[in-house]
């Protein structure tokens, strides 16, 4: 397993556990079933130590670190990573319209929110564009 | 000049005539019904859609190779930079926004569908500018 399989990975099992955990303190929160604050602070510990441990990871080494492959690999999980961005931007900015109707307001604070949810949305894509591109474990690829 | 270039050349005149319209308008209407009346001069920014019917004005080129690796990877940077340039929109419209209203603010529900059409403004613009900065400007060196 490559440097980028091995931070992909890291990004994508850090998010992943930090969303489940949010979801879940949705519902605790909707249940009235206690307080969701220590599943949120959890949800941030595991979105932490997924970036923690992509920081980590140490650059492969060898006579040739990066080829060609490696380059389209990383501009193809970039254009993943604009899609998704683009797709959750639209969804972000329709969905007000559903939930408060045509003539409702939304706080301000909306838009910057909106840029955090982008900025996550495109490290997820491209760590699982980049997983599906070089195969999620090590086979075929360098340590 | 080639296909991409003319299509690129299309996008960026319809554009720029739909914006510079557009505040030829709001200047026009300003007098008679004021502000917020008068933005909906903006509505002439529909003729930057009049850039999207160059893909089927220009036709596909009838030689043996129409498309080689030198085109993908201008597209491909072209297509970067669209991005790049509608994600840099994102930002300076959203946080532009808070800074106006403040924390506590609230804007309409129709700001942010707005916004994407921005967005994917600014997409079109620094994409056609990417390929004509490749290609060139002219059609000097490339094949018409």
């Amino acid at each position: 397993m490559n440097a980028a399989q091995k931070r992909s990975w890291a990004i994508v099992i850090g998010m992943s556990l930090a969303l489940v955990l949010c979801v879940l303190a949705l519902i605790v929160h909707r249940l009235g079933a206690g307080s969701p604050k220590p599943l949120l602070a959890l949800a941030a510990v595991a979105q932490g130590a997924g970036v923690v441990v992509c920081f980590r990871v140490k650059p492969d080494k060898g006579p040739v670190v990066s080829d060609e492959r490696d380059k389209q690999i990383e501009k193809n999980a970039y254009l993943a990573g604009f899609g998704a961005v683009y797709l959750f931007v639209i969804l972000a900015s329709f969905a007000p319209i559903a939930i408060f109707g045509e003539k409702g307001s939304l706080p301000v604070t909306w838009c910057p929110g909106l840029l955090i949810g982008a900025g996550l949305c495109q490290a997820y894509a491209m760590s699982v564009a980049t997983l599906v591109q070089y195969g999620r474990t090590g086979k075929g690829e360098l340590t | 000049m080639n296909r991409a270039q003319k299509i690129a050349w299309s996008y960026l005149i319809s554009i720029s005539l739909g914006f510079l319209a557009s505040v030829a308008f709001i200047i026009v209407l300003y007098p008679k019904l004021g502000m917020p009346g008068a933005l909906r001069g903006f509505g002439c920014i529909g003729l930057g859609g009049l850039g999207a019917l160059s893909h089927l004005v220009f036709k596909k080129e009838h030689t043996d190779v129409q498309f080689d690796e030198r085109d993908r990877l201008f597209h491909q940077r072209a297509w970067f930079a669209g991005y790049c340039a509608s994600y840099l929109f994102f930002v300076v419209i959203g946080m532009t926004t808070w800074f106006m209203h403040g924390p506590d603010g609230t804007i309409s529900v129709n700001v942010l569908p707005l916004t994407i059409i921005g967005g994917m403004m600014a997409l079109t613009l620094a994409h056609s500018v990417t390929i004509l900065e490749q290609y060139g400007w002219t059609n000097r060196g490339e094949e018409s």
